[in-house]
Order: structure tokens, then C-alpha cells, then sequence
């Protein structure tokens, strides 16, 4: 790490530090925590709905706000998983495996703490990890043409999209509707109208932030009305002792800790492997190198360790792609691309040069909400942790009513009520019909530039086009682009190859 | 007979990608560079949506075949019911909210969704919820975060009025 960055980061903490900023970072962390762990509405739920509200502040607190109302629901999502076996979001869900068990035996205090204490450690490790790889990829980043980001993108959103065989088809239908979503509106290079359908309001396009709140607010909760009538309503501890854990526990988790925070960091890197996957990942790994794997499942307190750390780690590792090659990871970091989109900023490489106060300011940022986060998650669990026993019945309603406001504070205009309405019926029927959601997000947030890059490297070559193929970064990318979308069906072939071997 | 979701999803998808298609035959040519240009980015979206559709169904029909029908799980009314009127309630809200203003809308929109959601039993804490919601939330955009919220228009409604009884607009 050379001393420019450690500079830089130190210039970050003082932009960080300024009291608006930092007290936004608490109040976006407790509200994140308190997001994270009510079931149904994970990080991009909460973030989408807080993004309207945030319209109102300087672009650097905006960004410090989003990024500790993120982090806050990473640390948050555990807390149901652990005391109702319902996961706040996909990330929590190997924090169920272990951590409810726990709970189960009296241990709810170790099981808290654990999970607090290893988002801590996964969070500042990978804290690190981004500050010495930031620059170098950013840099890297600068190489790149109008050619080279529509393959990016092309890499970015097929990732996504292909994240296992079953749903691949759907993972890409769903991609190409958030990419028609975009074409709506004046096209930007010709002028010509869109998909218009002769209506003033359709005019600018559809605003990402509606499809955003749409899709993961409204739909969401169209979607969970079925829990809500199935499930009931649970029943959630409230009086715990000390919060805090033994020495054995200690020693029998710092080495989970440890060695999966890498793995989550690097799956946080590649776009589309999200904070699930992670979780899941490092759950299996731990399994499988543990010396007592019959624990696992029955309250091993290391089986709770290794996905917190990871799924922490995973978050910042996707906040990489986002600031240094402007292209979202995940539906979380898209929607955080599209609130530095709304600002005027341009994402990517050149950030660190023309905004340093945003790029770096956010970085320091990861390392004090991580001791914020630290902090409300462990002395203060037991209060936050009442919020669960509000009933979904009344949360649903005061969500919606949310969302409403948050569309009308884009133009202050009730006219895309409708428009937000009818997404929210879109977002409805991908959950009912298992299509993921996460590829149309980013399609939606990407789209627009991807379109940009697109016409403009044809443009270029006098509408050749070879001018994709044009420089050996394109030629990785389209390589790694196809490898995502086959990956699954290797993995698959591999897997019966190994049972089959198995077997005989 | 209930359609399986694979079938559903590629017709869908199919239906959607031909709709767009059409659609985007039917964008003017730009005045400026390749006539074309506003439309190559669209067409390439169709050709894929109805790709992947008939690629669905494809798949789909190869799964099932030869293989009985699974019988779908009965939908529950009340979650329908759910549905359809928060659905309903969002859209009136959307019409309401500008003609009536935010905390006549408001006051009416969260308390039937709660009614709805919490059920009319519970009328009393409905009500209370109603209230600090609308009132709390008034409170934090105007004088927080300096975002007027729209008030009662009486102009608008005497036009909503007289479009309704088919005198004006």
C-alpha cells in the first residue's frame, strides 16, 4: 500500500469524521440493523426505500448514509435468522443453521454476540482488502473504452443472471426486461421518442428508483401477504442476559473467522455471487474442515462465525466493481451506482480523481460503521431487537405508505403512483414464478450507458462489429461472460461426475 | 387447466418480446447518423426475450414430458383478497393524492390499507397508527427535509367532478 492511499484514506476519515456525516452514519446504521433484521426487507429493500429521503443531503453524506444503512443490515439480517429462524434477507439464511439451534438451547446471548463480533472482524479485514486493491483496479479501470464497458456490462449482468442452471433462463429473461424498462423515454442520441405511448409522463423514462421501489418495496411485500397468512405471527425473545461470549467460544471461532472472510471477500468481487452464496459457501467449508462436523446444524457456535464473517466480507468486496469499475456486483450495489448517478457523479475509475471526497470519504466511512455497527449489535441488541415483535400485518402498510412518499419526493409528482403500482405487480409476479430479480435491477440501473456504449463504439467503427473484439480486455471479458453463463452447467456435470464416482 | 410456471414464464416472455418487437418497428428514424440507430439496441432486446421465451417453453415441454400433471396448491382467497385491494387502494391513492392533497389522502389510504392488512377489529390501533403515520411523516418532509407536500385543490376536484358526470374535460 503505498503512502498516496494511506493519505488519501486519512483526507477520507476527515470528510467521514465531520459531525453531519458521522451522525448520519449512526442513524443510517441503526436504521439499517433495524431494516436488516425485519423479515422480508434485506439491504436492497431498505435501501431502495431510503434512497428517496437522501435527495436532500450533499452527495458525500448521501453515499456515507447509504453505505451504513447497507452495512447496518448486513450486521441487522442475523437477528431474525437467530431468534425466529426467519431470515432478514438470502444472506442471513446460514445463520438460521446454527444460530437458532443456539438460540433454542438458551445461548441467544453467545449467538448475538458471535454474529456481531464476526461481522466486525469479516468487515475490517476486507476494509483493508478494499483500500489496497481499490487504486490498482481503478487505475486498470482507466484502459477501458466504450468497447470494453458494454463487454463489462455484458459480463456483469450474465453473471448475474446465470447464478444457477435451474434459473438461467429466467435470470436472463429477467435481465432483458430491465433492459427494455431503460429504452422507455427520449432517446438521449437522436431525440427520437421511446415507447412513449404518446404520454408526457413517459417522456423522461421510467426513473430507476421507481422500478427499484417498485420491484423490491412493493412487490416484495405483495409477495410476503403469503407468510403473513400462512405463518402467523412469532413470537420473539425479549430479556436476555449478558451479551457477550466465553473464552471457549472464542477459541473455537477465531480460526472460522479468519479463513472465511477471504472467500467472501472474493465472491463479493465477482459480480452477480452475492452475499447468499458467500454464506453458504463458507458454511460448507467450515463443515468440512471441522473436526466435530456432526455439531454443525445442532448450535455449533463456529458454524454461526464463518457465514457472518463471509457474508460481511462479501459486502464490501462487491462495493469494488461499483466504485472502481462503476459496474454493480449486486442488486444492493446497483441501486447505490444509481443514487451516484442521481448526484451527477460519474461511477467508475475516474471518481477517485475528479471526487475524491466521495470516493474516499465512503471508504473511511466502511471502517467506522463497521465500530458503529459493532457497537449497536452487541450492547444495544437486546433493545433493537424488540423491533421484531412489531407485527408485519401493521409494518407491511407503514412500508407501503413509505414507498409512496419516497416516489413522490423523485419529481414531486403523484403521476408515477401508477407506474410504481403496476411494477410492484411486475415484482409480484417474478417472486410467485421464481424469477430472479436481482439481474433486472442491474439491467435497469446499467442499461442506459450500456445503450451509450453500445451506439457509441459502433459509432466508432462506422457500425463494425469487430470493435468488440478490438483489444484482448474485451476478449477476457466476453471469455469470462460465457464461462459465467456455462458455470453452472460445469459445476453440474462435475458434481454428478463426483457422485457417480462415489457411487461406483 | 392451471398452466405450470416454466410454461407461463416463456410465454410471457414470448408475448412480452413480440409485443416490444412491434413496438419498435414502429419508432421514427433519427433525423441525424443511422436512421436505424434508435431502434438496433430494442430489436437486439426482442430477439433475445423471444428467444429465451420459446427456449422455456422448449425446455419445459422436454421435462414434462410423459410425466402426470403435479395438481397446484389452491390458492388462498384471503391472500388474494390481499392483493387485489391493496393493488386497488394503491392506484386510487395515486389519483387521490395531488386532487386531494397529501393528509386527506393519506389519512383515508393508510387507514383503509390497515383495515385491510390489521383487519377492522383492530379499528382503534388502526386509527392511532393512521394518524402518527400521516402526521409524523408531514412533519419530517416539511419542516426536515424542506419538501412541500401537496395540499386540498379544489379546482382539480371540481374538474374530476365534472369529468365524472361527463360535463367537462
Amino acid at each position: 500500500m503505498d503512502t498516496s492511499v494511506i493519505s488519501n484514506l486519512m483526507f477520507g476519515f476527515s470528510v467521514a469524521m465531520k459531525w453531519q456525516n458521522f451522525g448520519m452514519m449512526i442513524v443510517g446504521s441503526a436504521l439499517g440493523t433495524v431494516l436488516g433484521m425485519l423479515p422480508g426487507l434485506g439491504p436492497s429493500t431498505g435501501i431502495a426505500l431510503l434512497l428517496p429521503l437522501t435527495f436532500v443531503m450533499p452527495a458525500e453524506m448521501a453515499l456515507i448514509t447509504m453505505c451504513a444503512v447497507y452495512y447496518g443490515a448486513m450486521f441487522g439480517g442475523s437477528r431474525s435468522s437467530i431468534l425466529l429462524n426467519i431470515p432478514g434477507d438470502g444472506a442471513a439464511v446460514a445463520s438460521c443453521f446454527d444460530g437458532y439451534p443456539m438460540a433454542q438451547q438458551g445461548r441467544a446471548e453467545a449467538a448475538l454476540a458471535i454474529s456481531a463480533i464476526a461481522s466486525f472482524i469479516g468487515g475490517l479485514i476486507s476494509c483493508v482488502a478494499f483500500v489496497a486493491i481499490a487504486v490498482p483496479v481503478a487505475r486498470f479501470a482507466l484502459r477501458f473504452g466504450p468497447p470494453e464497458y458494454f463487454v463489462l456490462m455484458i459480463f456483469a449482468l450474465a453473471a448475474t443472471a446465470a447464478i444457477s442452471k435451474e434459473a438461467l433462463l429466467r435470470g436472463l429473461i429477467s435481465m432483458f426486461i430491465g433492459l427494455a424498462l431503460t429504452t422507455v423515454g427520449i432517446d438521449l442520441q437522436s431525440g427520437v421518442q421511446r415507447f412513449t405511448f404518446g404520454t408526457v409522463e413517459l417522456q423522461s423514462g421510467i426513473d430507476f428508483v421507481v422500478v427499484i421501489i417498485g420491484v423490491y418495496g412493493l412487490g416484495e411485500i405483495l409477495h410476503e401477504y403469503q407468510t403473513l397468512r400462512t405463518k402467523g405471527e412469532a413470537h420473539v425473545q425479549k430479556k436476555f442476559g449478558r451479551i457477550w461470549i466465553s473464552w471457549e467460544d472464542w477459541r473455537r471461532c477465531w480460526l472460522p473467522m479468519l479463513r472465511q472472510t477471504p472467500i467472501g471477500f472474493f465472491i463479493g468481487v465477482l459480480p452477480g455471487a452475492g452475499g447468499t452464496i458467500a454464506a453458504m459457501m463458507s458454511y460448507n467449508n467450515e463443515k468440512q474442515l471441522s473436526k466435530h462436523p456432526e455439531e454443525f446444524g445442532r448450535g455449533a457456535i463456529e458454524g454461526l462465525a464463518a457465514p457472518e464473517a463471509a457474508n460481511n466480507a462479501c459486502s464490501i468486496g462487491a462495493m469494488i466493481p461499483m466504485f472502481t469499475l462503476g459496474v454493480p456486483g449486486s442488486g444492493t450495489t446497483a441501486v447505490m451506482l444509481g443514487a451516484l448517478m442521481i448526484y451527477g457523479l460519474q461511477p467508475g475509475p475516474l471518481l477517485f480523481q475528479h471526487n475524491p471526497e466521495i470516493a474516499w470519504g465512503v471508504i473511511a466511512s466502511l471502517f467506522l460503521a463497521n465500530v458503529i455497527c459493532a457497537i449497536i449489535n452487541i450492547p444495544l441488541a437486546g433493545l433493537l431487537v424488540r423491533v421484531l415483535a412489531v407485527p408485519p400485518r401493521v409494518l407491511y402498510p407503514l412500508v407501503i405508505g413509505m414507498a409512496f412518499l419516497g416516489v413522490y419526493t423523485i419529481n414531486y409528482s403523484a403521476s408515477e403512483f401508477v407506474l410504481l403500482t403496476l411494477l410492484g405487480l411486475l415484482g409480484y409476479f417474478m417472486k410467485c414464478y421464481k424469477i430472479p430479480t436481482a439481474p433486472l435491477i442491474l439491467a435497469v440501473v446499467v442499461g442506459a450507458s450500456m445503450e451509450q456504449s453500445f451506439r457509441q463504439a459502433l459509432l466508432m467503427s462506422d457500425g463494425s462489429g469487430a470493435i468488440f473484439f478490438r483489444s484482448s480486455i474485451c476478449n477476457v471479458l466476453w471469455l469470462l461472460a460465457v464461462l459465467s453463463i456455462a458455470w453452472p452447467f460445469i459445476s453440474d456435470w462435475r458434481q454428478k461426475k463426483k457422485s457417480a464416482a462415489a457411487d461406483a | 387447466m392451471p398452466m405450470r410456471r416454466d410454461a407461463t414464464v416463456g410465454l410471457f416472455s414470448v408475448i412480452l418480446g413480440t409485443l416490444y418487437g412491434a413496438e419498435t418497428l414502429q419508432i421514427r428514424n433519427a433525423t441525424i447518423g443511422n436512421p436505424w440507430a434508435p431502434r438496433v439496441f430494442p430489436l437486439g432486446i426482442s430477439f433475445f426475450l423471444i428467444a429465451l421465451g420459446v427456449a422455456t417453453l422448449a425446455i419445459d415441454r422436454k421435462k414434462t414430458a410423459g410425466h402426470a400433471e403435479a395438481k397446484p396448491k389452491p390458492r388462498d382467497p384471503g391472500c388474494i383478497k390481499l392483493i387485489v385491494g391493496t393493488v386497488v387502494l394503491c392506484g386510487a391513492y395515486g389519483f387521490a393524492f395531488e386532487p386531494f392533497g397529501y393528509i386527506v389522502s393519506t389519512l383515508a389510504f393508510m387507514f383503509l390499507l390497515l383495515t385491510l392488512v390489521n383487519e377492522p377489529k383492530r379499528w382503534v390501533s388502526n386509527i392511532v397508527i393512521t394518524l402518527v403515520f400521516t402526521f409524523a411523516l408531514w412533519g419530517t418532509f416539511v419542516y426536515v427535509f424542506d419538501i412541500m407536500l401537496p395540499s386540498f385543490n379544489m379546482e382539480e376536484i371540481g374538474g374530476w367532478v365534472s369529468w365524472i358526470s361527463g360535463g367537462g374535460v
